[in-house]
């Protein structure tokens, strides 16, 4: 009797079916690339800090061979400790901004033409296309006092003095929710055009009103793309330190700027090492959290 | 059939792709002294010396100079310590010669194979940097200058004496600085009468302290340069070393911005030249530092960046366009020779200062 192609589908899954022997083979050599790039690259460097977050900086920042718990104990000293707070708290502000002003973005590109909704999609992935230092010096030039704000509002007699709008936490914010705006409104965009608008008539219908249906069915059913994108703009705005340096006037630091500095000025590789640990640990437990609460790691790209 | 072939399509690409991975792995460029006779890799800093030179070099000599560009010494250190022979030649700050010598990471340097010496200014010739005061790893290269306060004379709204003074409330987000911790903590620890050098951590705290209540009045911490900050009016002043790139900037700038004449010493900066002990190319290094400061050389150096020439001037003035020695940065930084300072970086004091700077940073 033959197999439907789903029950097929449904008994590989299970691992049911054992493939041939060629069908290893190519699985295997299609795979490839890919793990060796990852064992390599991704893995074996990561397999390396760990080891190397263990070990003693000996002089000239060379890594002495021997194990402790120093580097670790550091951490929780009161300086390195407000770092990362530090770190957390922009983060996840700047998390918070980005959902908040994505969502209707999200929200509209959904709802227009498909041809316009290509066109701003591509928009908005623009930056993403261009080096952020790029993006990052265009903003110093456009905030700064002598910059295309302040002398066009000055030329058309707005302004008599120039407004502060560079090297201050306005600036932080206008630029880390530029650099993370679109990885915030792709998911969200995904999860509201898959939206099945048959469920908002019906709430309409039955009598609530467009606030009533916002939070009680879209909000609701399109929450796996707005986890997505508190991951996707949290992560790399943890340890995202640009932004703060060149528009905020690098007046705080981030942990970011922390592991640079032990990898860099400070030479101590064990103790940069156990910082990036501890990031890495916080990113892996955040992912951890958004699967338990539902969240499908292929909206991430995974 | 079609099926058949995209598959065999798909195998032999990936096969290739893991081909080339793994060829790429090994085919790495090994110590690069070991590479080609005529190849000649160096270490340097961006915005210090002129590409068109080092095209006339590669052109003239028949060689091809690879070129790292770092932004600190720091970085160059770890890729020397760790990375094995990868430079031929290194531009060294004076501050880490003595942690180059002393860990044997450069080899000795032939003065007799670098006669364009003699035209670099007696008082870089008279004494070498600290770790190698009898020159014998190390030349001076082109560059030098001061880590001072720079003000605008037009909006500072006070006058600058004594480093002290950029905590003044009056400066409240006008002050700019460099975010170098040695910088920053050897100013202030020259500031309240202590030496640079110092290891007393109950020093350094108190250096920290007065860090603190400048950082008040901070708009910027700047990695690289201040000029942006000054010249578009963001700040009316700034701890840097950019005096002689404004100067040379605009002729507008020599009445619009000065340095701070205070009560404490500034902050010294010269670099010189090393080659790393595991490089076989000395030789054609040697000639690339030959031809590096040679009169013709510094002065396409200054053209392309605007520095104070470390050649002496009867042998440069000749390639310097004329009225070149009206620039106040170049009698300033005669001023200041005696009222400057040089030390030498140490584990010991980078550690405990760098913890000091995250408190200064990060502290709530």
């Amino acid at each position: 009797m033959k197999k439907s192609s789903e029950e097929l589908k449904a008994l590989k899954k299970k691992g049911r079916i054992m493939k041939s022997k060629r069908e290893r083979l190519t699985t295997f050599v299609m795979q490839a690339p890919l793990t060796i790039w990852t064992v390599l690259f991704v893995l074996a460097p990561f397999c390396l800090l760990a080891f190397m977050s263990f070990m003693t900086k000996g002089p000239l920042g060379i890594i002495q061979y021997t194990p402790t718990l120093a580097n670790y104990k550091e951490i929780f000293n009161p300086v390195y400790a407000d770092v990362i707070e530090q770190s957390l708290v922009i983060a996840g502000w700047t998390t918070a901004l980005t959902i908040l002003l994505g969502y209707p973005l999200a929200n509209f590109i959904a709802k227009v033409k498909s041809k316009t909704a290509s066109l701003l999609t591509i928009l908005l992935m623009l930056p993403l296309w261009v080096s952020g230092l790029v993006v990052l010096y265009s903003f110093v030039i456009i905030l700064n006092n002598s910059g295309l704000i302040n002398t066009f509002l000055q030329n058309i007699g707005v302004l008599s003095e120039p407004l502060q709008l560079l090297y201050n936490n306005f600036a932080i914010i206008v630029g880390m929710i530029y650099m993370f705006l679109p990885f915030a409104v792709l998911p969200m965009y995904s999860s509201i055009e898959k939206l099945d608008r048959g469920l908002i008539e019906a709430s309409k219908d039955l009598g609530a009103g467009p606030i009533k249906t916002f939070f009680n069915v879209t909000l609701p059913l399109t929450s796996p793309g707005i986890f997505a994108a508190i991951i996707l703009t949290f992560i790399p705005c943890i340890g995202y330190y640009m932004v703060t340096d060149m528009l905020g006037g690098g007046t705080s630091l981030m942990i970011g700027n922390l592991i640079y500095r032990q990898f860099t000025i400070s030479r101590d590789w064990p103790f940069g090492a156990a910082l990036s640990m501890v990031l890495a640990l916080i990113i892996f437990l955040m992912v951890v959290i958004y699967t338990k609460l539902g969240g499908d790691l292929d909206d991430l790209g995974a | 059939m079609k099926n058949r072939i995209r598959k065999m399509v798909a195998v032999l690409t990936a096969t290739t792709l893991t081909a080339g991975l793994l060829t790429g792995c090994g085919g790495a460029k090994g110590g690069s002294s070991k590479g080609d006779e005529k190849e000649l890799n160096i270490c340097i800093w961006d915005g210090i010396f002129s590409e068109e030179a080092i095209k006339k070099f590669e052109k003239d000599k028949g060689c091809t100079v690879n070129i790292t560009y770092i932004e600190n010494t720091d970085t160059m250190l770890s890729k020397l310590v760790e990375g094995g022979n990868e430079y031929d030649l290194c531009d060294i700050e004076a501050a880490y010669v003595k942690s180059f010598v002393d860990n044997g990471l450069l080899q000795e340097i032939d003065h007799s194979a670098i006669p364009n010496e003699q035209y670099e200014e007696p008082s870089l010739l008279e004494k070498g940097p600290i770790g190698d005061e009898d020159y014998k790893y190390t030349t001076a290269d082109s560059n030098a200058g001061y880590t001072a306060i720079v003000y605008n004379t037009e909006t500072c709204p006070i006058k600058i004496d004594s480093f002290d003074d950029l905590a003044d409330p009056a400066l409240e987000g006008q002050v700019a600085m460099v975010n170098s911790t040695i910088s920053l903590y050897g100013a202030a620890l020259s500031a309240l009468g202590y030496s640079p050098a110092s290891t007393k951590e109950e020093e350094i705290a108190e250096a920290n302290e007065l860090l603190v209540s400048i950082k008040k009045n901070v708009k910027a911490f700047v990695g690289e340069s201040a000029v942006s900050a000054l010249e578009n009016g963001e700040c009316s002043v700034a701890l840097c070393w950019d005096y002689s790139v404004l100067c040379f900037d605009d002729e507008a700038n020599w009445d619009k911005f000065a340095i701070a004449d205070i009560d404490s010493d500034y902050e010294k900066f010269v670099q010189y030249w090393g080659i790393p002990a595991g490089s076989t190319k000395k030789e054609l290094a040697q000639e690339f530092i030959n031809y590096m400061i040679s009169p013709e050389a510094v002065a396409m150096h200054i053209d392309d960046w605007g520095q104070i020439p470390m050649v002496q001037r009867e042998y440069i003035e000749e390639y310097l366009p004329e009225g070149f020695y009206d620039n106040p940065c170049i009698v300033k930084y005669e001023e200041l020779a005696d009222k400057s300072w040089l030390i030498a970086v140490d584990d010991e004091q980078i550690n405990i200062m760098d913890k000091y700077y995250t408190l200064l940073m990060g502290g709530k």
